[in-house]
């Protein structure tokens, strides 16, 4: 999913490049013509989020490679320049974002971290991740308990062993129980859930079955077909 | 899907396979035995209907409820390693611990 998620930001990179950088049957730009800023960020944006896709799934947040950082950091002094109407358009690249906070916490900027990770808007399918990199992020500027809410938050987004790890790293600094944590998760769940709406369908011996059937603790629905 | 409706049934989870095909409702019976599921299977679906109401558009797709009946997960398609999500899901839905520990 968040492999399908880079892959659309990067199609929108490729688009904007495609939509600002020529126009259809149109002259070249003279070379007298001052090179448009926004144009370059953008390019620059683009460049930067295609190294971001090229690491491996679920590494991508790390930002180790020092030549990475340095791009990084170019960009944020651009991003910075850029007039507000442009900055806007950061709106469609959430994983530079991401990338922006990740790096700048390392770097013992926190407050200055939270304030790009919070002008993220995570796509459907990644919040999981943004609420994980939140959660560093927090715990860099030392707010634990927002922190482990926020790992939480992605916990019940995306049940991953290594998110699980993170929850369970940080609770008995705050007191809390591995058993309170995971009802802590399924309280978050609940709050944010949908009521399944009810069914009347048969059995393959011809009984009638309604979901009011299969009232349980836990139930799993799967809709499959045979073959 | 077998294997984690197998080991906590017993501990208060159901299951239930919804065949989103009616023309091949018959072929449910002979297709679940002989993938050796035992997750009961229903039909006589409206395919119109669980677009409109599931949004589901095609197979597999997985919610797990409640005892509230609320749906707290919603899984697209399937990816190798997505059971030990669903399993996650289960446990802590059941009141355990997301992972063995």
């Amino acid at each position: 999913m968040i492999g399908h998620v880079k892959l659309c930001n990067c199609l929108s990179a490729v688009l904007l490049l495609t939509t600002f950088g020529c126009g259809l049957g149109e002259d070249p730009v003279p070379a007298s013509h001052p090179p448009d800023p926004a144009s370059q960020a953008r390019q620059e944006m683009a460049s930067v989020a295609g190294a971001l896709f090229e690491l491996p799934p679920g590494r991508w947040e790390e930002m180790s490679n020092p030549e990475r950082r340095q791009h990084l950091t170019a960009l944020i002094t651009k991003y910075e320049r850029m007039p507000p109407w442009d900055r806007t358009r950061r709106g469609k690249f959430p994983t530079l974002y991401y990338a922006m906070a990740t790096l700048l916490s390392q770097q013992g900027q926190g407050e200055q971290a939270l304030s790009y990770l919070e002008r993220a808007r995570p796509d459907p399918g990644s919040e999981g991740v943004h609420h994980l990199i939140r959660g560093r992020v927090l715990e860099v500027i030392e707010r634990t308990d927002p922190a482990f809410d926020s790992y939480l938050t992605a916990f019940s987004h995306d049940l991953r062993r290594d998110i699980w790890a993170e929850v369970r790293r940080l609770a008995p600094k705050l007191e809390v129980s591995a058993e309170e944590a995971a009802v802590r998760v399924l309280s978050i769940q609940q709050k944010r859930s949908l009521a399944f709406p009810g069914f009347a369908l048969r059995t393959p011996e011809g009984e009638s079955r309604t979901l009011q059937d299969y009232s349980s603790k836990v139930l799993l629905v799967n809709f499959f077909f045979p073959g | 899907m077998e294997r984690i409706y197998r080991t906590y049934h017993d501990e208060g989870l159901q299951a239930v396979a919804i065949n989103i095909h009616p023309d091949k409702d018959d072929q449910v019976i002979p297709w679940l035995r002989q993938e050796g599921i035992s997750i009961p299977g229903l039909v006589g679906a409206d395919p119109e209907r669980l677009k409109r109401e599931y949004g589901v558009t095609g197979a597999p797709e997985t919610f797990i409820l409640d005892a509230e009946n609320r749906a707290l997960i919603k899984h697209v398609g399937f990816v190798p390693g997505e059971e030990q999500e669903l399993e996650a899901q289960v446990r802590i839905t059941l009141g355990l611990l997301p992972f063995r520990e």
